[in-house]
């Protein structure tokens, strides 16, 4: 019971946070499966179908298939696989395979529930909670394109704007730091995070955003070796 | 010189080289030639040949000697020889003068202290004789001087301890004449005590005084018995680390807790001291405090407790409130706060049933104690904490419970009444406070009178609840959530709600679930608890007239797949968590594919699946499964038969039956035909034989024709009950079965669907486990495959057959098929079909009831085959010099570890090691994929073997974590081979790696795949915090 006890009502529960799966009907069945796109449409049931029933026997309990029947189904699919593929060998005596081959995945786009996913979890420096518990960090403050690689877009751009608890929050740029260090680390090189506070939230919003986004100077933090335990310490509860 | 005398003299020289040696050498050498002496002396004088006086005579120069050694020495002779003899040897009058002897030793200011040792040990042994007489005056004296004369400051620990045990001596042995002497020696010897083994016996022996004395005595002594307990309260002692007795800093603690609670008269004393020491900051002393706090109140007399209930009360309520964290100390290992409440819970238990002057349970303690926490509640000031005080005091016996809901239900009810619009965050605390009230309420299981208050404020209640649910927003996620759960606790109260108010209830979960809320998860679970708990007060057919038949209904009517698959799983998590459901939900599943009008093929596969699943693992929880060799096991007719009627009824199966013949649709479908045959499969395991006779002759005989007379589609249902049926069953005898298939087999040409091939060898397969001498040497088995056109799939269908039962050609058809992975022509097929050998699958599981059994499975098959392939398989691949044979190779091994489980591969990761690493270079992303499963595998059961490894595993895998063209599974799969280095490998091995690793994942960050990419995230920073510690 002691889950739902949340003494402060502007803080958010751990499980309130946006999640994919809320957002995204076509993502609505996306667990973590290979096996099954390895081969899709053969056997016993499509890859939807099996999607769909992995969804619906999901105990909710303790989060996994009771059943063995996905994997049951799964190894029957791949012996008939099999007995077919001696029966195609046998009539076209070796045909090389060329499905795998020419197989290209589709790009999944980072998205700003992505970037969301990656700085949500990082701990206030001062309390014991989430920047997302705390709204500091909010999924529609989230901007990215994530085009496909051409000469003019490159490089990508992400602004990511913050909203400190407090007009005068001395640790602003504690904050944005963290999360810089957070991104940068965790992004291909060829996005750019801007950083901001959200216009109107703080005191003094230019000095700030002038600081987190100077690459010299967070370059010249990150020298700072307690600073960078700090850094390290609100990192610690990524997940 | 006499004897005597030269014995002692003898003795002497021995006692004097002892103790000249100073190194303590020989000390064993020498107390063994002494003892040899004096037991030889104490036989005699048990003997009657000498007598104690004629010993002491020999000595008297000595025991009386001023010199310290020569006294020393005789003192210690005597005692030895004390120490010997038997306790019946020495009469009364004898017992008297040497204890008189030793008396005067200690008294008249004189004490010996060169010799207090043997003096002592004297003292022990004579106490121990059977005719030293209980007046006998002189124990008192050696009291008297215990408590006036002897001062313990001045003696070393292991002389105190002597004086412990002789007050236990003369303690049991009857000696005691005065109790209030024996009570003052004690307190004079206990005074000051700092020894831990000492204080054991201080405390003990505290113990046994109050217990065992006289009123009076103890009365007129129990301040000061009290002080030399309470002046060591509490213990911090810590225990060193070479000490011999082993006394722990727990057993200190809970020996003075004992003592301290042991006696009634110290309350006066205890009660102030522990509630003073309650305001310590110190968490063990407070937990220490709370502890003895609760040992008193449990062994005081009630009377006594009623005397400072207040003072009490106010204390353990401040802790309770003050300690707001509900959290286990690290450091300490406690947890103050629950600690606190467990503390109350024993002193209102206590106190409940006493009445006293001056002293009323109802009015004082409960009633005061109420008004006194009452103001928290209204004000939202630590209600938490109140609520956890009475929440706790309601759950020592249903009357208090009665008593505390009388005062506590008002109080919640008062704003909710009062103020028509509440503000959620009230509504949230007042549920979150109330649920730990109506929790304990329920754990009573007992019938409720009309009288009592849950009673009277249950219309109250259930308005408020179902308004909370009803009424308002979606948004309020915890406030319907805690609704949910209180009515579950007042669903579990028996008797208490009445049938239509479970319908309502039913209702309004139903609606929940139909809501777009019903898909969080803490909604989804609480409705299932609560459908669970209405269940389990024997109303299910509520659940099922409006829980289930809407939800049946949603299936039919649903507009998207989403919405389908929603009241799907519904259904089904409903049906896992109340498994008394699944015959009727099985039944009504089956019906859902019955009228299809719009025949609707995947949600019949979904519903077929779900059939078969809830079937399953109802079954699985009915038997003892053994998930390693998937043996089930059951012993009776009876037992199987009601297995059986709560998994499905024969109605059902009927139905089932008769949708296989008359949709096409269905009967052409190779997933729901194949899930079908799974429900068949899974019903004819649970078929005692006479059933199975009626059921072979209304299903199975029909068919046979059928299914031998060519090749048809009907064989994936026939196999799968072929599997079910008895090894020596006669309605298909093994070997009907395998001509007939085998027949077939040879007749095929091909058209035919591969599935129906493939169940054809099953068929075949599952033939020559069920009788082993169907197949008799290799020769048949060569036969086979010349007469199948070198049918492949056969063979190893068949070897898989024979494989599980261990037959005796196992081995020669397992050679004959890895011989043919050379051919070129057939070679990659060989390698692909090895994984029939290992893989699982539902029909070749064993059941075995009532001595019969479906199957012959070894449980070592798996092992066994193992051990047969890979041997001959790493042999081929070092004897080859041919690339392309030695992935083919790499690629059959590949197969067979893709279904092994590590258990059986252990073993082997030594020599399989290099070819795993070499493997990774491999074209083929099976292989890449499962060698990779492997190191990872073998990285957590046995880091060692490939710590030689690391720098060729990290180089590899970080090149293939780049690699598309293999997958997103290779690529998942090295990222997670480097995130497991982070925790096995040791770091001065790593750290060199560190930034290389850093760097090279940078393109992978990049990854289309989101999971890669994530992964390459965790992995990235594992890196960067190696090596650091967090401050």
């Amino acid at each position: 019971m002691s889950d739902f006890i949340n003494e402060n009502p502007n803080v958010l529960d751990e499980a309130q946070l946006p999640t994919r799966n809320q957002d995204n009907d076509n993502d609505h069945y996306d667990v973590f499966q290979f096996q099954q796109s390895q081969h899709d449409n053969n056997g016993l049931c499509s890859l939807m179908a099996s999607k769909r029933l992995s969804y619906i026997l999901q105990d909710a309990q303790n989060d996994n298939t009771s059943s063995s029947i996905l994997e049951d189904i799964d190894s029957m699919s791949q012996l008939i696989h099999l007995q077919s593929d001696f029966k195609n060998q046998r009539q076209a005596s070796m045909d090389l395979d060329i499905s795998m081959e020419d197989e290209t995945e589709e790009r999944q786009k980072i998205d700003p529930q992505e970037i969301y996913d990656l700085i949500a979890h990082i701990s206030d420096p001062e309390h014991p909670m989430s920047l997302g518990q705390l709204s500091i960090v909010k999924l529609e403050d989230i901007k990215i394109s994530d085009e496909t690689d051409s000469p003019e877009t490159r490089m990508k751009d992400l602004v990511i704007q913050i909203t400190p608890t407090i007009t005068h929050c001395s640790l602003a740029t504690l904050i944005g730091l963290g999360i810089r260090v957070r991104l940068d680390r965790a992004l291909h090189p060829k996005y750019r995070p801007t950083i901001i506070l959200k216009p109107g939230t703080h005191q003094s919003e230019n000095q700030v955003n002038k600081q987190l986004n100077d690459k010299e100077r967070v370059a010249a933090a990150c020298e700072n070796e307690q600073l960078l335990n700090v850094i390290r310490k609100m990192l610690s509860t990524c997940k | 010189m006499s004897f005597l005398e030269h014995q002692y003299s003898l003795f002497k020289n021995l006692f004097i080289q002892k103790n000249s040696n100073s190194l303590n050498e020989a000390d064993d050498y020498y107390d063994n030639l002494m003892n040899d002496i004096t037991s030889k002396l104490a036989a005699f004088i048990d003997e009657k040949k000498y007598t104690l006086l004629n010993v002491v005579t020999s000595i008297k120069d000595d025991i009386t000697s001023v010199n310290d050694e020569n006294r020393l020495c005789g003192l210690e002779y005597l005692s030895i020889i004390l120490s010997n003899i038997k306790k019946d040897t020495l009469l009364s009058n004898e017992c008297n003068v040497i204890f008189d002897f030793f008396l005067s030793k200690i008294l008249n200011n004189t004490i010996d202290f060169y010799c207090f040792k043997q003096i002592l040990n004297s003292f022990k042994i004579i106490l121990t004789f059977n005719y030293l007489q209980k007046s006998f005056p002189g124990v008192q004296h050696l009291l008297q001087f215990i408590q006036d004369e002897y001062n313990p400051n001045e003696y070393v620990a292991l002389v105190r301890y002597s004086i412990f045990e002789i007050l236990n001596i003369i303690r049991i042995n009857g000696f005691i004449q005065d109790e209030a002497l024996y009570v003052n020696a004690f307190l004079n010897v206990a005074n000051g005590e700092k020894d831990p083994r000492n204080l054991m016996e201080s405390f003990k022996l505290n113990k046994i005084i109050t217990s065992t004395f006289n009123k009076e005595v103890i009365y007129s002594y129990s301040q000061k018995l009290f002080d030399v307990l309470f002046c060591y309260f509490p213990i911090t002692f810590k225990p060193p680390k070479n000490d011999p007795y082993k006394i722990t800093s727990d057993d200190l603690k809970n020996a003075l807790r004992c003592a301290i609670s042991n006696c009634d008269y110290f309350s006066i004393d205890a009660f102030p001291n522990l509630i003073d020491k309650l305001t310590a900051t110190s968490i063990i002393v407070k937990n220490e405090t709370l502890k003895t706090l609760k040992d008193c109140f449990l062994k005081y007399h009630r009377k006594s407790i009623a005397k400072y209930w207040q003072p009490l009360w106010d204390a353990l309520k401040n802790e309770v409130l003050r300690g707001s964290n509900d959290e286990f100390d690290e450091e300490y290992k406690v947890n103050n706060y629950k600690e606190a409440l467990s503390v109350i819970k024993t002193l209102f238990d206590r106190l409940s049933g006493y009445e006293g002057e001056n002293f009323n349970f109802d009015n004082d303690l409960l009633k005061f104690s109420f008004e006194d926490v009452k103001h928290n509640f209204e004000n939202n000031k630590n209600i938490k904490q109140s609520a956890d005080i009475f929440s706790t005091i309601s759950s020592i016996n249903i009357s208090i419970n009665d008593k505390v809901l009388r005062l506590v239900l008002p109080v919640f009810f008062e704003p909710i009444n009062k103020s028509s619009e509440m503000d959620m965050e009230s509504i949230k605390l007042i549920l979150m406070n109330m649920s730990l009230f109506l929790k304990e309420v329920a754990i009573f299981q007992t019938e409720m009178s009309s009288h009592s208050a849950i009673t009277q404020y249950k219309d109250e209640l259930l308005v408020f609840l179902t308004r909370n649910l009803s009424s308002l927003s979606d948004n309020e996620i915890h406030i319907k959530t805690l609704s949910v759960f209180q009515l579950t606790y007042l669903i579990k109260i028996p008797a208490y709600l009445t049938k239509d108010e479970i319908y309502m209830i039913s209702e309004i979960v139903l609606s929940l679930l139909n809501s777009t809320i019903g898909v969080n998860k803490n909604i989804f679970l609480s409705c299932l608890d609560c459908i669970k708990s209405i269940v389990s007060s024997n109303y299910s057919d509520v659940v099922k007239d409006v829980i289930l038949s809407s939800l049946l209904q949603n299936l039919r009517t649903a507009e998207s797949n989403q919405i389908f698959d929603k009241n799907l799983k519904t259904i089904a998590n409903i049906t896992f968590s109340c498994s008394s459901l699944t015959s009727y939900v099985a039944a009504e599943l089956v019906d859902y594919i019955q009228p299809s009008s719009v025949v609707d093929l995947e949600s019949c596969f979904l519903v077929l699946s779900t059939v078969y699943t809830i079937i399953d693992s109802k079954l699985k929880s009915a038997t003892q499964k053994d998930s390693v060799n998937t043996v089930v096991k059951i012993r009776s007719s009876v037992e199987l038969r009601e297995i059986r009627n709560e998994l499905i009824n024969p109605e059902t199966i009927d139905s089932l039956y008769e949708a296989i013949f008359a949709y096409d649709q269905i009967f052409d479908h190779d997933g729901c035909l194949e899930v079908i045959s799974l429900i068949f499969f899974t019903y004819s395991l649970v078929l005692t034989p006479d059933e199975r006779v009626l059921f072979c002759s209304k299903y199975i005989k029909p068919l046979m024709e059928q299914v031998f007379g060519g090749s048809n589609r009907l064989s994936i249902l026939f196999a799968k009950i072929y599997a079910a049926l008895d090894i020596e069953n006669d309605v298909l005898p093994a070997e009907l079965v395998f001509k007939n298939s085998l027949s077939v087999v040879y007749k095929t040409n091909n058209e035919t669907a591969s599935v129906v091939d493939m169940n054809y060898y099953m068929m075949v397969a599952l033939a020559v486990n069920k009788q082993k001498d169907l197949i008799s040497s290799i020769e048949n088995l060569i036969e086979i495959y010349k007469n199948s056109n070198h049918n492949i799939g056969l063979m190893f269908w068949l070897a898989k057959g024979l494989c599980l039962s261990s037959h005796k050609e196992c081995k020669n058809i397992i050679t004959f098929l890895l011989n043919l992975l050379d051919d070129n022509a057939l070679g990659d097929q060989i390698a692909e079909s090895l994984q029939i050998l290992m893989v699982n699958i539902p029909i070749f599981r064993k059941i075995t009831f009532l001595d019969t059994k479906n199957l012959n499975i070894n449980s070592l098959h798996q092992q066994k085959v193992f051990h047969l392939m890979v041997p001959i398989l790493i042999n081929k691949y070092k004897e080859t010099d041919d690339e392309l044979l030695k992935s083919r190779y790499l690629t059959a091994l590949s197969h067979i570890l893709k279904s092994t489980s590590v258990n059986i591969k252990n073993n082997f990761t030594q020599d399989l090691f290099p070819l795993l690493v070499s493997a990774l270079d491999a074209s083929a992303s099976d292989v890449v994929g499962a060698s990779l499963q492997t190191i990872c595998d073998t990285f957590v059961s046995q880091p060692e073997v490939l710590l030689s490894h690391v720098d060729t595993l990290i180089k590899k895998t970080i090149v293939l974590s780049k690699v598309l063209k293999n997958g997103p599974k290779v690529r998942a799969l090295s990222l997670q081979t480097l995130l497991l280095f982070v925790n096995v490998v040791p770091i001065n091995i790593l750290q060199p790696y560190k930034n290389t690793i850093i760097k090279g994942l940078v393109p992978v960050l990049d990854d289309p795949n989101r999971s890669v990419r994530k992964l390459a995230v965790d992995t990235r920073q594992a890196y960067f915090d190696l090596g650091m510690a967090i401050a």
